[in-house]
């Protein structure tokens, strides 16, 4: 095994909390390495310039590792659901919509509003200034003043424009007495900073080659690599070592170019692998100290993981909307947001309003599950439907559950023979209450905008399971104020590994009824500065 | 034996598929043959287009939707994808008036600007419930 030079910090994935900590520490003097099994994505691998973007969507740039099989990508063991991620600098960021909302203060306190779900040990208001600290980090753009969360300081950049789908769809909300807002979004409405401003393409979902999106590749790679970061890419981690205190002391991983196996020492380890990479990491690293995995004497490492709720509608309108164009998330209603168990369920939950699609994946229909029909009558069919249409995802908070878990896969291995993450997902009983809700007010959507036909998909497939797109990677090494039913403290730090800290959606005990790329980045910070300015000057690292 | 669909036979299926009109061309004379025979094997392996000749020995595409749906799913998502990138069907898009570009970029679109006097809402709708408000039966 090779040994490189030794650093202070080794942080292990490149993605959005990843970037954020090394930069921080980078910009602070210290002597980061960050090791990412992915490479660089260039504007040019990316599909947008090609007539062949709507088929790319589906195959190489899936959001799904298990259809686009790339060489960094690893297997998910998994009949549950289709796992999101992405395997790159940047990580999931290089292919998220960079929706970019914020958690509410009760999403932090769910043990004192019902006890299904525990209260973090950390409020909202502790996380505030980071939220609005990171922002300004990353390139943003919105609207301040929303009356449905607490106030908040500026975007980077104004809202971006909600053009004639956005109006519409307001509308509808008006009439029906809810609650709509501009999308809080991680996207660029004019240039900043020496990137360009969105020019409304309407590619989102396979990420930005502009630019314009904040994609961790280029809201903060740069700027960390500049202040001196090491970033190795083609680096999978295959374990994290320990010393016979059981200090962490760095990561074996496997060179991908040249076959060769090094061991990176460092004296202070972050992992910021994902909700599902980062418990596989720790129950890969089990040793004679650690049996059941690191960090993982509470037997937490990988359970209570979360996604979110999920049900959307296809929403099609006699009115042109050309939603093809722009950003894909127009508008956020938290009609619903706050949690009232008159409901039925005890948790909130809030829509997303999507633009429409292109027109292959119009006629595909992914999202309606009703492909257009074929023959003589396809174009008439086509003609009424395209550029007619909206999107609303009605996501709300599901809540943690032991057995929603990640293990190691028995029997699936990656190109390098390491054990793939399995993963075993169900929705909890209220969560089944919720999303049988949220087909009333959807339902409701499609009526006030004087919809001709709507398609509710609640992910249910034909064998009569749910299997969510699993957009969102969350709580499966949670953060708590007690070892026994958590995995990191209040700083993220594991509680059996005093130089081991914890950084991604693993860390959210509770998912709120938001996307979580803004909240993971402000925990990513609020670490970061932490480590900075008192775990440095702890043992090891003083 | 290992069947094949001959081009002649594609070309049907496509035209099938997705017959031109007074607007669209059909599918069967784009050229499509040579990218829908890679996407059905991108999608369902390099059986796929001879488990469709197959499935046309014995039916014709009416029967494969009834019988062999999955199979029908990739052979329709391979056409309907290929067709919507050819230049003849974005230019008849355009053709209804519709400001479609094919690529998404470097054009991109021009929505104009957020207008606060026209887009900013103004229905003071939204509630939060603060940390200290957060407690059993305060819904």
């Amino acid at each position: 095994v090779a040994t490189p030079e030794p650093c202070d910090v080794l942080v292990i994935g490149a993605g959005a909390a990843g970037a954020m900590i090394t930069r921080v520490l980078a910009e602070a003097g210290i002597d980061v390495v960050c090791l990412e099994q992915g490479d660089w994505t260039t504007p040019a691998d990316r599909p947008h310039g090609g007539a062949d973007w709507e088929w790319r969507r589906l195959t190489d740039f899936s959001t799904e590792p298990n259809q686009r099989r790339r060489s960094a990508d690893y297997p998910v063991d998994t009949l549950d659901e289709h796992t999101l991620m992405w395997n790159a600098v940047g990580g999931s960021t290089a292919i998220y919509t960079a929706l970019w909302p914020r958690l509410r203060p009760s999403d932090f306190r769910k043990g004192d509003e019902h006890g299904l779900a525990p209260n973090w040990p950390i409020s909202y208001e502790e996380l505030a200034p980071c939220y609005d600290r990171v922002d300004l980090m990353v390139g943003t753009s919105g609207l301040v003043g929303d009356p449905a969360m607490p106030p908040r300081g500026p975007f980077a950049t104004p809202p971006l424009p909600l053009g004639k789908s956005g109006r519409y769809i307001a509308q509808a909300f008006d009439r029906l007495g809810w609650h709509w807002w501009p999308m809080p979004a991680a996207v660029l409405s004019e240039a900043w900073q020496g990137r360009p401003g969105c020019n409304h393409c309407g590619g989102c979902v396979s990420g930005c080659p502009r630019g314009a999106l904040a994609d961790a590749a280029v809201a903060l790679w740069p700027r960390a690599l500049a202040r001196g970061a090491r970033l190795v890419t083609g680096a999978r981690v295959e374990r994290i070592e320990t010393d016979a205190a059981g200090n962490a002391t760095g990561a074996v991983y496997l060179d991908q170019a040249s076959g060769e196996r090094r061991f990176q020492a460092a004296r202070l380890v972050v992992l910021s692998a994902n909700g599902v990479g980062t418990p596989r990491l720790l129950l890969l690293s089990d040793s004679a100290r650690f049996p059941r995995g690191l960090a993982n004497g509470s037997d937490q490492v990988g359970r209570n993981l979360m996604h979110h709720t999920l049900v959307s509608a296809e929403i099609w309108l006699d009115a042109r909307l050309d939603g093809f164009q722009g950003f894909v998330g127009a508008l956020i209603s938290s009609q619903f947001a706050e949690g009232d168990p008159a409901r039925g369920f005890v948790n909130g939950f809030n829509f997303n309003v999507a633009r429409g699609s292109g027109p292959g994946m119009t006629a595909v229909r992914t999202f309606a599950r009703r492909p257009a029909p074929w023959g003589a009558t396809h174009h008439a069919w086509f003609r009424r439907h395209f550029a007619h249409s909206f999107r609303v995802h009605a996501i709300g908070d599901d809540l943690p559950q032991a057995e929603n878990r990640v293990t190691l896969s028995p029997t699936l291995k990656n190109s390098s023979g390491l054990p793939a993450p399995r993963i075993a997902y169900k929705p909890h009983a209220e969560d089944w209450r919720q999303m049988a809700f949220m087909r009333g007010p959807l339902q409701q959507i499609a009526e006030a905008a004087g919809a001709f036909d709507i398609a509710i998909n609640d992910y249910v497939d034909a064998d009569g399971v749910y299997r969510t797109p699993a957009w969102h990677l969350l709580g499966t090494a949670r953060m708590g104020g007690d070892p026994a039913t958590s995995v990191i403290d209040r700083w993220h730090r594991a509680w059996e590994v005093p130089n081991l800290y914890i950084v991604d959606g693993s860390s959210m005990p509770t998912g709120g009824v938001v996307n979580p790329t803004a909240t993971i980045s402000a925990l990513a910070l609020r670490a970061a500065e932490h480590i900075r300015d008192v775990a440095a000057r702890e043992p090891p690292l003083a | 034996v290992s069947l094949a669909l001959s081009d002649a036979t594609l070309e049907s299926l496509l035209g099938q598929l997705l017959p031109g009109d007074s607007a669209f061309p059909s599918a069967s004379i784009l050229g499509l043959a040579t990218t829908v025979r890679a996407r059905l094997a991108t999608l369902g392996g390099a059986d796929a287009e001879a488990r469709i000749a197959a499935a046309l020995l014995t039916g014709d595409l009416a029967a494969i939707e009834r019988d062999r749906p999955t199979l029908f799913d990739l052979l329709r998502r391979a056409v309907y994808l290929s067709y919507y990138e050819a230049p003849a069907v974005i230019a008849a898009i355009r053709g209804l008036g519709i400001d479609y570009r094919g690529a998404p970029q470097p054009r991109g679109y021009d929505l104009g600007r957020f207008d606060p006097a026209v887009d900013a809402p103004r229905h003071g709708r939204g509630r939060w419930k603060p940390t200290t408000e957060t407690r059993r039966g305060n819904a």
